[in-house]
């Protein structure tokens, strides 16, 4: 029998979050893979750093980001039940965790917002020395989210 | 459940012996989604060209003459796209040339084409990396208003 394929999707902060989560969801839903959700909770001092330029990151945003994969999670429930679904919250350096845990568990694909590119673009460039980040091979869907795109609701999913 | 298609993807490809990976990778992920495919390759010019390949042995363009070295580079870059689009076994594919900055062509193509999805291999071009001002994953990474999906590209892939 084929293996399941496996999505990792990586969250990202509201309000970018759920449509990362939906764009992977739709991605998992098409290859009929399971999906995992990662949450990675970086310290205060990270996330001020890495979203600097995007103005008041404040640390209530964090309870923003659990709600709207909460919320997700809430509207997907046959699919949890489905044991399709499958969530992991890890804290420490963001990358580091993602490429950690994808090879951990063995995925197929991540899943990922581009405002988190910030380290993403270091993986590309392959500047980033650290081992981990060398040895992965897995393929990146990047979902643009940022303000100013058009068409930012490309991909949406509607649970009904 | 209703969903939006993914209908266009964009596969974008170069000389780099990895260009196979990431148009096999790309073409699974677009047929999952049911999706058509598009190959690209841009063509930049052959002092470029010459100055990025030098090393490869396989490639060599011994002219720099513009008009000359642009015939080569435009039948070279015919049989990639055409050799890969059989390579992938579906004659539904389409096929695009073009000519100019890589990053600047990928995304005009993308929005031209309407593609949903644009793929690209992570590697991207070391050499224009050096040669030009960045790299072009990075520049279509932050101009993009589609969903990016890039295949790794190691060496020792």
């Amino acid at each position: 029998m084929k293996r399941k394929e496996k999505i990792l999707i990586a969250l990202d902060f509201h309000p970018s979050a759920t449509k990362v989560i939906e764009a992977g969801f739709l991605m998992a839903k098409k290859m009929d893979a399971q999906v995992i959700l990662l949450h990675v909770k970086v310290k205060y001092i990270n996330y001020s750093l890495v979203y600097k330029k995007i103005g008041s990151m404040k640390l209530e945003s964090l309870a923003d980001l659990d709600f709207a994969a909460h919320s997700f999670l809430e509207k997907s429930k046959q699919h949890i039940e489905d044991g399709m679904i499958e969530t992991i919250v890890k804290e420490g350096d963001f990358a580091e965790s993602i490429l950690k845990t994808s090879n951990e568990m063995d995925v197929d694909m991540i899943v990922m917002g581009s405002l988190s590119t910030k380290w993403l673009e270091e993986i590309v460039m392959g500047r980033v020395t650290n081992e981990v980040l060398q040895q992965t091979s897995i393929p990146i869907l990047i979902i643009p989210t940022r303000k100013h795109d058009k068409r930012n609701t490309l991909i949406s999913l509607e649970v009904k | 459940m209703k969903t939006n298609q993914m209908k266009r993807v964009l596969i974008t490809l170069d000389y780099d012996p990895t260009a196979q990976k990431v148009a096999e990778s790309g073409f699974a992920m677009a047929k999952a989604m049911g999706s058509e495919v598009t190959l690209l390759h841009v063509m930049v010019s052959p002092v470029m060209y010459a100055s990025a390949y030098a090393n490869m042995g396989a490639w060599q363009i011994d002219t720099i003459d513009t008009a000359e070295g642009m015939e080569i580079i435009q039948t070279g870059s015919h049989n990639l796209l055409e050799k890969a689009k059989k390579h992938l076994g579906d004659k539904t594919i389409k096929t695009i040339q073009k000519e100019g900055d890589t990053a600047e062509m990928i995304l005009q193509t993308a929005s031209e084409m309407n593609a949903d999805c644009i793929v690209m291999g992570s590697h991207s071009q070391k050499w224009l990396e050096n040669i030009i001002m960045g790299s072009v994953t990075e520049e279509v990474l932050r101009k993009s208003t589609v969903p990016l999906f890039i295949v790794p590209t190691k060496k020792k892939d």
